[in-house]
This record gives C-alpha cells, sequence and structure tokens, in this order.
C-alpha cells in the first residue's frame, strides 16, 4: 500500500461555497461524501487530491423529500438510508429493493447515491432502476443550475456530463405509473455486480401492455432498451421472452460487452437475456 | 488483449499510405499524443501522452518504433510508454493494414495487442479492457478525421 | 506399539476450547498486536511488479539519503552482508533478485527506517531499471520448445520429473472393454489465511538472533536462519505468537532475513508489516493438470489407470518435490487397481512460487480421480455410488504387492487398509436429507443433483524427532512446551487435553507454552496430518515421565513403594491418603520436577509413502441446485465424514472438517490466482474470491467415526486434510448428476457450467 499524501478538507456549509472551492482549486480538488471509492483509490495511490471538499455539512443534501409524487433524493444520501426511508420503500420499492443489494453493509452505511452516479463505474447498481424510474438530476454550480435526464448524464466508462467546477445537489424520481410491477435482478461474483438488470411492466388482458427495461454493467454504463420495449409491447409473456432471449445480437450491438475476468461477452448477453425474461416474468406477476 | 478497429478513409490506397507512413503523424493521432518527434525517419519516434479515464490521469512518455512495414499495405509499429507515478507500464502492438475498396476509398485495418501492467491495470481489470477498446476506436476515428483533412487540404 | 489406555471421555463433555475467548474478544495477540521492543524500527521491501523482467540496474541511493533511513539492502552491496547464500536451497528463491525477477513480488530490496511511512515512501525512491520480458503462466507455455528459460543456468524450465506405478498398464488396456480418456486441471489457488504473510519482528542482539513470527514449521525455519548467517541453530531463537492461520503458507520470509541482516548493523529490533496483497507473493498451491486414460470392463471394473501430470511449481522449486510426489502417490485415488502408472512433469513458470498448501497434492488429484469415476459410470450406465462400491478398498485391501517407485522396484511397505471407506460413503449419502421443495425463488429453470467423492489421505512423520517437555511448578501447575504452533487447528487445547488426562489433572491445572525454539524440543511442523499424533504421543510420553518421577518423589518423601502411589483427580494417593501436588514439589525443597518425552512410535517405511503414520479417509456427498439459465450453483446439502480413530476435542475435529470444507468449497466454486494479461490481476480480497457464509449450503452434517485405531494418544488420527479435497468433487459430481454434462477444472464458474450445457455455442 502507498502512503497516503497529506490532503486538506474543507467543510463548506453551501453548495455555492463547495462548487466556488472546486473552480479555486481545479483538478487538485474532488467532493468527498461517502468516500466509498474515493478514500479506497487514495489508499492505492491512484488519485491523490490535494483537496478534498466535504459536502457532508450542507444542510439538507442528505434529505429525502417528497413533492407531489416525486421522490427527491438528496446528493449525499446513503443506500442504507434510502433502503430503510419510508417514503422511498413506499413509492419507490423499485429502487429501495435495488440499493439494498450495493456491495455489503459497511459500504451501503458510508457509500452515497450521488457519489456513487458520479463517480460512474460501469459495475454500479443503482443507475438500472433509476433508468426505469426515468430519473432526472439538478447540477449545480454556484448560483445556477441546470437540470438533466439520468440517460443524458451517464456518458460512459467513469464518465458524466458534470462539469469540473459542479456538484449534483439533486435526484428526483418519479413512481412507476400506478399498476406497474418490478422487479430487480443481478449476478455479481466479486463485491460488484457483473450484470443487473431492472424491469417495470403491466399486463394488458393478459398481454404485456407495457414494459420498461434497463440493464447495467455488460456495456460502459446503464442504459434502457427502448427499442426492445416497444417490440414486446402487446405479446403474450411466452412470446416476449422468446423475443428477448432472440434479442443476443442486437443487444450485442448496442452494449458492445467485453470478454474479461467476469467472462466471456457470450456469457454476458445470454444470461442478460435470461435475467431479463425472468424480470419481465416477475413484474408482471401471477397471471 | 486483442482489438480490431476498421475505418474507412475517403483517399486512394497510394495516399492513404503516404499519411500512415508518416510515422509522427500515424503517432499523433493516439488520443491525448502530443508532441510527436522523430529520432529516425521510418524507425524511432518519441512523445508524450496525456489522458483520462475517469478520474484517473495517465501521463507517458512514449517510445514508438517501427517493427514492420510494406509498402502500400501494412505498417507495424510497437508503443510503448510508462507513468511511473502510477506505475503504470503500457505496451501496443499496432498494425494497419490498407485495403484498396476503390479509386478513392481505402479501408484501415487496426489490429492492436495491447498489454497494460500495473496497478491500475489489476483494480480496474473489469473495465481496461472496455477502456483500451475505446481508444482504439478513438484513434481509428482520429485516423479517419486527419486522413479525410489531408484529403481536403489536398 | 505403545499407546495410551486410559478409557476416553465422552467426546461431547468437552469444555470450551483454551484459545476461544481470547480469540473471539479481542485480546489474542497476534505477531503485529504484540508490544514494539524498545528502539524498534520498521523494514519494508521492494518487490517487483513485473512477473519477468532483467534487472538492467538498481539504484537506491536518493532512498537512502531520505532522513530517517537507516539501511537499505539491494543487489548492490548484498555481498557486503557476508550471507551463506549456498545455504539456500539452489532451486529456491535467491534471498534478492540479482540478475532478474522470476515472478510478481519477487524480492528486490529492503528498506529499513525509523518509521513505517518514511521506509514506504524510501522505497518508492528505488530507481529500478527493468527489461521487460514475456512472461510464462502455464507449465505447458513453459515446456513448450521456444520458451524462454527461466533460470539461465538450466537450460530448461523441465525442472523434476516422477512416476509410481504397479502392475502393467498396456496389459490392462488390453484386457479393457473400454478405454477413456479425460483431462481434468486445478488452478493456481492461494492459501489467504486471515492474517497476512510476513509480519514479523527480528533482532539481532549480542546474544543472538530473535525472531516473532507465524511459522507452521518453527524449529525449521530457525535451522534455516541459522545456516544462511553461519551460526549455531541454538543462537536463533524463534517464538510465534497467535497465529491467524497457516494453510501451508506461514514461514520466516526472504523479507524477515533480509530485514535481519540489517539489523545485524544496526542492532535494533525492526518490524515488518505485511500487507494482504504482498501475501500472494508468499506462497501458492501448485496448478496440476491430469491427464488419464482408464480402461474398464462393461460391468464397472476398472483394469488400468494411466495418469500423465503436469505440475506448475511457479518461479522455484519450494515445495515441489513434495506436492508433485503426493500427486503421484495419490493418483490412484481410493481404488483396487491391478495396473496403475503415473507420470508427472513439474516446471516452472512466472508465478508465485508454489508450496504445500492443505492436502498438498490431494486437493488436485481427488478432484480429478473423482471426477473420472463418475464420467466413467455415467459412459457406462452405472450408478457412481455402485461403481464405487465396486472398486474402492475395503479394510484388510493392500493397495499393491509391489510397486516402481521413480524407476526403483520396491516392496509395498504400507499397512493394509485399517479404515471402511464404503461404510463411510453409505453414511455420507444415508445423511443428505430428502430434498427440500424448490421454493421458485429464482423464477426461473432449475436441475438439482447428487454427487459423492472419497478421498485417502495419509499422515506421515516429517524427517526428525516430535518432543515436548512437561515441568511441575510449585504451585501445582504443569506447563508443557514444544514447538507445534497452533494455527486455529486448537493444538494447544489438544496438548492440554493429553497432558490432563495422561496425569489425571484438570486441564485448568495445565498451561501451554506457545513454540519457542530456545527449547530446542524438535518437531518437523505442522504438516501431513501429523501434529495430533506426533506431538499428542511426545505429550503423552513427557507426562507418563513427569508422572513417574513425581511418585518417585512422592515414595521417596512420603514412603511406601512407588507401586502405592497413583495420580487421580489432580492429586497424588496413598491408599486413602491424598496430597496436593504443590505439597510433594515444595517440600522437595522448591524443587520443580521437568521430564521430556519424545513419539516412540515406529512408522513404517515405504519407498513411495515415507513413514507411514495412519489411513485418514474422507468422504462426503452433496446436493446442488444449478439454475439452467445463468448457470449458477447453489450448494443445498453437504455431508462430511471422516475417522479420527479417538475425538481428543469434539468441537475441535468438527471444526476441522467444516473448517477444511468451507476451504474446499472455495477451492471448488470460486478460487483461482488470474495470471492474464501479462500479470497477476487479483491479489486482493476484493478480487481473489473466497467463500463467503451465504455461498455455503445451509445444511452441512458432519459425522467423525471413531474406531480407535490411531497410532496417536489414546488412538487417535489425524483429520485435518481430509475434508478439502472431497468439495470439489462432489459438487463436480453433483452438477454432471443434475446438468448431465461433466465439468473439467476448478473453480466451476457459472460460464463454466453454461459451456457444459452447451448455452453458449450458438453464439461464438
Amino acid at each position: 500500500m502507498a502512503n497516503l499524501r497529506p490532503f486538506r478538507v474543507l467543510q463548506p456549509t453551501t453548495l455555492a461555497e463547495a462548487t466556488g472551492a472546486l473552480a479555486q482549486y481545479g483538478d487538485q480538488a474532488r467532493i468527498y461524501a461517502g468516500g466509498a471509492e474515493l478514500v479506497l483509490l487514495m489508499r492505492h495511490g491512484l488519485l491523490e487530491p490535494d483537496i478534498l471538499v466535504d459536502i457532508k455539512r450542507i444542510p439538507g443534501l442528505n434529505a429525502i423529500r417528497t413533492t407531489g409524487d416525486v421522490v427527491r433524493i438528496g446528493p449525499t444520501v446513503t443506500h442504507d438510508q434510502l433502503e430503510h426511508d419510508a417514503g422511498a420503500r413506499k413509492l419507490l420499492p423499485l429502487l429501495a429493493e435495488a440499493v439494498a443489494t450495493i456491495g455489503n453493509i459497511r459500504v451501503r452505511n458510508v457509500g452515497t447515491l450521488g457519489g456513487n452516479l458520479c463517480f460512474a463505474d460501469p459495475h454500479a447498481d443503482p443507475a438500472t432502476p433509476l433508468l426505469v424510474h426515468d430519473a432526472t438530476l439538478t447540477l449545480t454550480r454556484g448560483e445556477s443550475s441546470r437540470q438533466l435526464r439520468l440517460d443524458e448524464f451517464l456518458i460512459g466508462t467513469y464518465e458524466t456530463a458534470i462539469e469540473a467546477d459542479e456538484i449534483l445537489a439533486e435526484i428526483q424520481v418519479p413512481p412507476l405509473p400506478v399498476g406497474f410491477g418490478h422487479a430487480f435482478l443481478r449476478i455479481e461474483r466479486y463485491h460488484r455486480p457483473t450484470l443487473n438488470v431492472a424491469v417495470a411492466a403491466i399486463r394488458d388482458d393478459g398481454h404485456v401492455g407495457a414494459a420498461r427495461l434497463a440493464i447495467g454493467c455488460v456495456g460502459p454504463k446503464s442504459v434502457r432498451l427502448e427499442d426492445l420495449e416497444t417490440r414486446i409491447g402487446g405479446l403474450t409473456l411466452a412470446d416476449a421472452c422468446r423475443v428477448i432471449g432472440e434479442a443476443k445480437p442486437e443487444l450485442t450491438e448496442l452494449l458492445d460487452p467485453v470478454d474479461d475476468g467476469l467472462g466471456s461477452a457470450a456469457y454476458k448477453i445470454h444470461v442478460a437475456c435470461a435475467l431479463l425474461a425472468r424480470g419481465l416474468t416477475q413484474a408482471l406477476g401471477p397471471s | 488483449m486483442h482489438v480490431d478497429e476498421h475505418v474507412t478513409v475517403p483517399l486512394a490506397l497510394g495516399d492513404a499510405w503516404d499519411f500512415v507512413w508518416q510515422v509522427d503523424l500515424l503517432a499523433g493521432c493516439v488520443p491525448g499524443c502530443t508532441g510527436v518527434k522523430m529520432i529516425e525517419q521510418g524507425k524511432h519516434y518519441t512523445g508524450r501522452v496525456a489522458d483520462r479515464v475517469g478520474p484517473y490521469r495517465v501521463e507517458m512518455d512514449l517510445d514508438v518504433t517501427v517493427q514492420e512495414s510494406t509498402a502500400p499495405e501494412m505498417i507495424r509499429v510497437l508503443v510503448s510508454g510508462q507513468d511511473r507515478k502510477m506505475g503504470t507500464t503500457q505496451r501496443m502492438d499496432l498494425t494497419v493494414r490498407l485495403v484498396e475498396l476503390g479509386p478513392a476509398q481505402t479501408r484501415l485495418d487496426i489490429g492492436a495487442e495491447v498489454e497494460i501492467l500495473g496497478k491500475i491495470a489489476a483494480l480496474g481489470q473489469f473495465v481496461v479492457k472496455r477502456k483500451v477498446t475505446d481508444v482504439i476506436k478513438k484513434f481509428g476515428e482520429n485516423l479517419r478525421l486527419a486522413c479525410t483533412e489531408v484529403k481536403r487540404v489536398g | 506399539m505403545a499407546r495410551a489406555t486410559e478409557d476416553a471421555a465422552s467426546p461431547r463433555d468437552d469444555a470450551p476450547r483454551v484459545d476461544s475467548w481470547e480469540k473471539v474478544t479481542g485480546t489474542a495477540a497476534y505477531v503485529e498486536d504484540l508490544p514494539d521492543p524498545p528502539g524498534t524500527v520498521y523494514a519494508v521491501p521492494l518487490e517487483s511488479p513485473y512477473a519477468h523482467a532483467r534487472i538492467v540496474s538498481i539504484d537506491s541511493s536518493r532512498a537512502r539519503a531520505l532522513p530517517g533511513v537507516l539501511g537499505v539492502l539491494d543487489r548492490n552491496n548484498l555481498h557486503e552482508f557476508n550471507l551463506r547464500l549456498d545455504a539456500l536451497d539452489p532451486l529456491d528463491p535467491d534471498l534478492l533478485a540479482t540478475d532478474k525477477v522470476r515472478f510478481q513480488g519477487d524480492l528486490m530490496a529492503v528498506v529499513v527506517a525509523n518509521d513505517l511511512r518514511t521506509a514506504r515512501h524510501a522505497v518508492s525512491l528505488i530507481d529500478v531499471d527493468y527489461e521487460i520480458l514475456p512472461p510464462l503462466f502455464t507449465a505447458e507455455a513453459s515446456l513448450a520448445p521456444d520458451a524462454p528459460i527461466l533460470h539461465d543456468h538450466l537450460g530448461t524450465n523441465a525442472i523434476f520429473e516422477d512416476s509410481f506405478a504397479w502392475g502393467d498398464v498396456d496389459e490392462g488396456f488390453a484386457q479393457a472393454d473400454e478405454i477413456y480418456e479425460d483431462v481434468i486441471s486445478s488452478p493456481t489457488v492461494f492459501h489467504h489465511p486471515m492474517e497476512p504473510i510476513g509480519t514479523g519482528v527480528v533482532h539481532w542482539t549480542d546474544d543472538g538472533i530473535e525472531i516473532w513470527a507465524p511459522s507452521n514449521t518453527p524449529m525449521r525455519d530457525a535451522a534455516g536462519v541459522a545456516r544462511v548467517f553461519g551460526i549455531r541453530p541454538e543462537r536463533v531463537r524463534l517464538r510465534v505468537p497467535t497465529v491467524g492461520g497457516g494453510f501451508g503458507a506461514k514461514k520466516v520470509t526472504r523479507e524477515m532475513i533480509g530485514a535481519l541482516a540489517l539489523s545485524r548493523r544496526l542492532r535494533r529490533p525492526i518490524k515488518l508489516v505485511a500487507t494482504a496483497e504482498q501475501s500472494f507473493a508468499v506462497a501458492v498451491r501448485h496448478a496440476i493438470e491430469f491427464r488419464s486414460r482408464t480402461g474398464v470392463t462393461r460391468d464397472g471394473r476398472i483394469v488400468a489407470l494411466d495418469v500423465d501430470l503436469l505440475v506448475d511449481c511457479g518461479a522455484y522449486f519450494t515445495g515441489g518435490r513434495t506436492a508433485t510426489h503426493n500427486a503421484c502417490i495419490g493418483a490412484w485415488g481410493c481404488y483396487k487397481l491391478p495396473n496403475f502408472r503415473v507420470r508427472a512433469q513439474t516446471a516452472f513458470t512466472n508465478k508465485t512460487p508454489a508450496t504445500p498448501h492443505r492436502g498438498t497434492g490431494k486437493t488436485q488429484t481427488v478432484f480429478s480421480v473423482e471426477c473420472i469415476i463418475d464420467r466413467v459410470a455415467h459412459r457406462l450406465g452405472i450408478d457412481p455410488v455402485e461403481l464405487r462400491n465396486r472398486n474402492v478398498l475395503r479394510p484388510g485391501d493392500r493397495v499393491a504387492d509391489v510397486w516402481t517407485v521413480h524407476g526403483e522396484v520396491t516392496p509395498v511397505n504400507i499397512p493394509p487398509l485399517d479404515v471402511d471407506i464404503p461404510t463411510l460413503m453409505q453414511q455420507a449419502v444415508d445423511m443428505l436429507g430428502p430434498t427440500a421443495p424448490a421454493n421458485g425463488s429464482s423464477g426461473g429453470r432449475v436441475a438439482r443433483g447428487r454427487g459423492v467423492a472419497l478421498s485417502l489421505r495419509h499422515g506421515s512423520k516429517g524427517e526428525t524427532e516430535s518432543q515436548a517437555a512437561a515441568e511441575l511448578a510449585t504451585d501445582g501447575t504443569v506447563t508443557i512446551s514444544h514447538n507445534a504452533a497452533d494455527l486455529g487447528q486448537g493444538i494447544y487445547n489438544m496438548i492440554g487435553i493429553v497432558a490432563s488426562r495422561t496425569l489425571g489433572v484438570s486441564q485448568s491445572q495445565v498451561r501451554v507454552e506457545k513454540p519457542d525454539t530456545s527449547n530446542m524440543l524438535a518437531f518437523a511442523g505442522a504438516s501431513a496430518q501429523r501434529t495430533t499424533v506426533e506431538m499428542g504421543n511426545a505429550v503423552h510420553a513427557a507426562c507418563t515421565n513427569l508422572k513417574r518421577q513425581l511418585i518417585d518423589l512422592a515414595a521417596e518423601t512420603r514412603g511406601g513403594d512407588p507401586n502405592d502411589w497413583r495420580l487421580e483427580e489432580g492429586k497424588l494417593w496413598r491408599g486413602s491418603e491424598s496430597f496436593e501436588l504443590a505439597e510433594l514439589v515444595g517440600a522437595g525443597g522448591g524443587v520443580t520436577l521437568r521430564a521430556t518425552g519424545a513419539d516412540e512410535e515406529t512408522y513404517p517405511h515405504d519407498k513411495a509413502f515415507g513413514l507411514f503414520e495412519h489411513w485418514a479417509p474422507g468422504v462426503a456427498a452433496a446436493e446442488v441446485e444449478v439454475d439452467l439459465d445463468t448457470g449458477e450453483v447453489r450448494p443445498l446439502q453437504y455431508t462430511v465424514l471422516a475417522d479420527a480413530g479417538t475425538v481428543l476435542h469434539y468441537n475441535s475435529a468438527r471444526g476441522q472438517l467444516e473448517g477444511g470444507a468451507v476451504m474446499g468449497f472455495g477451492l471448488a466454486l470460486f478460487e483461482e490466482m488470474r495470471y492474464e494479461e501479462g500479470q497477476l490481476q487479483n491479489a486482493d480480497a476484493f478480487q481473489y474470491r473466497l467463500p463467503l457464509l451465504r455461498d455455503m449450503p445451509p445444511t452441512m452434517s458432519t459425522a467423525i467415526m471413531e474406531s480407535g485405531e490411531g497410532p496417536g494418544p489414546f488412538g487417535a488420527r489425524g483429520i485435518a486434510q481430509t475434508s478439502i479435497p472431497c468439495v470439489a468433487p462432489a459438487v463436480a459430481n453433483a452438477i454432471h448428476a443434475a446438468i448431465g454434462a461433466p465439468i473439467s477444472s476448478t473453480p466451476i464458474t457459472p460460464e463454466k457450467v453454461l459451456r457444459a450445457l452447451g448455452s453458449l455455442e450458438s453464439q461464438e
């Protein structure tokens, strides 16, 4: 293990102060929320920030609020907090179930939703169900802010649309439409997910009425499978599962999986289709 | 790891070769590569690469040596570098084959055998392959753009 | 045979183990917890980041110049330290890599500084110029004609050959109705004890060398240190604190020896704090490829088995002879084969040097043989348990009458089987409860299957005596000294039990010391399932001798004949009169009585098996559920059986069997060191997948037979390695039964299962 290089911790009490520090120190500064990813990389000597901007003292950032039906999650809300929040469990059971599977209990008590999304590790869990929810994000710089859809925010491996002097200020998650069932399935071997899928779907007279399908970890980021969603609409469950099973070539094209230590690309796509079909079956519930 | 990429350029075979054979221009298409200098024409070049992999900055001095070349069809270069700070060593055995598609169209078949050693590769092993694939893709795109620019400037 | 005759206490009445309380409450002092001796400074090694490279130059001047650095050892000044490097085994690593590094983690330099932070920083200031060479990560690659040679002076990467045979396999194949060929492999894995390997304190004092370090073989390690420094073994004092697991990996490391060389100049105690990552560079298990031809009759009798083994020993030969030979003498499983042959080739690769690993050479061969038995059974349409019944060795059977060991024809000197494997196997199967109904929670297609595996290991004696000393103090406590490290098996507890039962005192009156080589009590080390037997016997002998001395003293000082006296319930009795031990000993003018003893058992010596102590069978049955869409394997039930001869402490014996099984699940489903893309990819607990509790079957049942026939105290046998080899094959065989297709290697990943099912082919 490398020695930790000395660093300073700033503890701003407003978002403007925090983004001001980022603007001032540029590359030398990093946001410090839970530190679940950050501190690990620092201990390995792979990241050596001079300044950590600790945002846990900014009031309100760890709050979970509801406006109408939309759940507004502060960026420093921990996974454990979200998992156990009564409002989130009621309005967003898919998300609450998904974050309960992250890492282990220590990671869930320290890691934050905002940190997870901004780090954008391809092998992460929350983005997948959040895409099914059509979640949006608020990015703040100084006194101004902008809104993005999550799928616009996620760009690639460790890459998001956040600018160097912006902070993720809030995540907005609308509930699934009434009557939709849900499922979150994942495969894990090495303490991070190998593959995850999130499904929300509703029946319409014995057929798939509508479905939302998202998959993570196989490509550089979690994605919605809009094309496949359209094609299975109106089919019987059996036919929908068949179409999903036949979608291997198109998913391979879309996700561009690689052969690596988690398995071959063929393995990942095979299991992805299996879990999508299984997720759809669970989401639609017993007939 | 092996990565393949194919790009098509609007140049005749001979023109495409003229570009590719200038190894300093070829090396310049590596994402983040700057300051390419010729040490010995057609044989040895150096440069510097600075790239980001998400939060990680990678900075290396590059050494580029020509292993083989067969005008106007194929060139093979070895690109190696070390980032001592991060303890990362990189070696890329890069082959570009040129295939004539038409009087003003050539396909460049890029084959890269890439080795990345060091902690960042081990800790990030589940994303290194993807990142390398992205880099080769970008290299191909840069190459295509540079060739197209040549044609445009003519 | 000398053997204890006291009645065995009920094995279920056991007191808690003597080390449990301190371990559970966190007061146990592992080496890193020991208080630093006054003046302690710190050593940190520089290890090679590359698997294979020429060292063009190494310059430590910037490190030396850093304030707080007290010394640096590298190849440039190695000669100044007068080390007897010729005392090191020439096929084992040199103290430092000098011309080349041959594995990732190969030692390059040692820095000593006032504090750990400075030492680590100094290491980063050592400038090394490497010329990276292509690494070889499989034995097959290293034996290819154009492969680079790893040890230039040897001219080849093939380092060792072994062979073992009886009968005539060609004759056997001529008689066979069917001949099957199979290839089954086991990868390089890491022992991964919870406590890292390489932490210790070393100190060169005016009187000699002091070392505090975990070690499975303290006497041998101390002697090795003495040889390197050219001093008498009595001048090296190695003390072993509480150890957090070993499995064959704990020892005095090259880094510690390098630090000792610097300590000789500095005369300061030097502490090394190893990281988990560095531990992966100290010891691993040999990877073995097992190629076989099996000749069978249509009614399921195996008439010939011909095996070729390819053994990967890593960058050096440490432990390679043992692993290769053990694999050879186990490659026939536990079956009565009329014709058998095994030939083994061991080769170097650019990986961590492989060492003994729990069940050395056995985990790989048992996996292979037991999978082959099931493959044969499936091919012939015979039930796998039935096929085993038709071929397994039974009590009283001899393995063979004469055999050829490494080309030499020798008589068979091991006793016939005195353990009942078929009964154990039936019991293992019977202990599997009915299959619980599938609860459909996964919502997918599943298949279930059951499989069994048999292992026949043996205990063997090391190259030295096993000795212990028992001392009775004036306050009546008995102290046992010895050099058998407790790595978690419960050895100190076993010693206490043997002492208390032999002397008739309560276990609370017995103090068991930790190993301290200054007591000069020989012991070959925790290995080969020998500790309970040999050290148990040594302690029993020492206590018996102590008892005699005590009784003689009682007769002398209180009168009567020694035969009138007996030792019972912690007191000395003559008739109905009783005396506290303290009274007698104190009365002798402050005399402390001390007796030594050794394991006096004689063990037959066999050319193939060495000094053979006892048979140690292990049997297991598994039930698994396979998710046919994802390939995931879920163990449902598992049964573990062994024959302990006599159980001395039930929870310890059970812990050994169940702990071995948990380790076995790791080998079966998860563990491998991934040398790919030019380097070791997973030298950390994050990416080296260890078994977790949630991976275990919800039901694990253990039964321990007590045939009472062991050579150890009160009829005990060793069992430490009996359960680990059975898991991978029992699980693989259960999967085979479930999906109708065999598995060819561990770890059994979901992808391998899907490939066996043919689910991924159409996408290739």
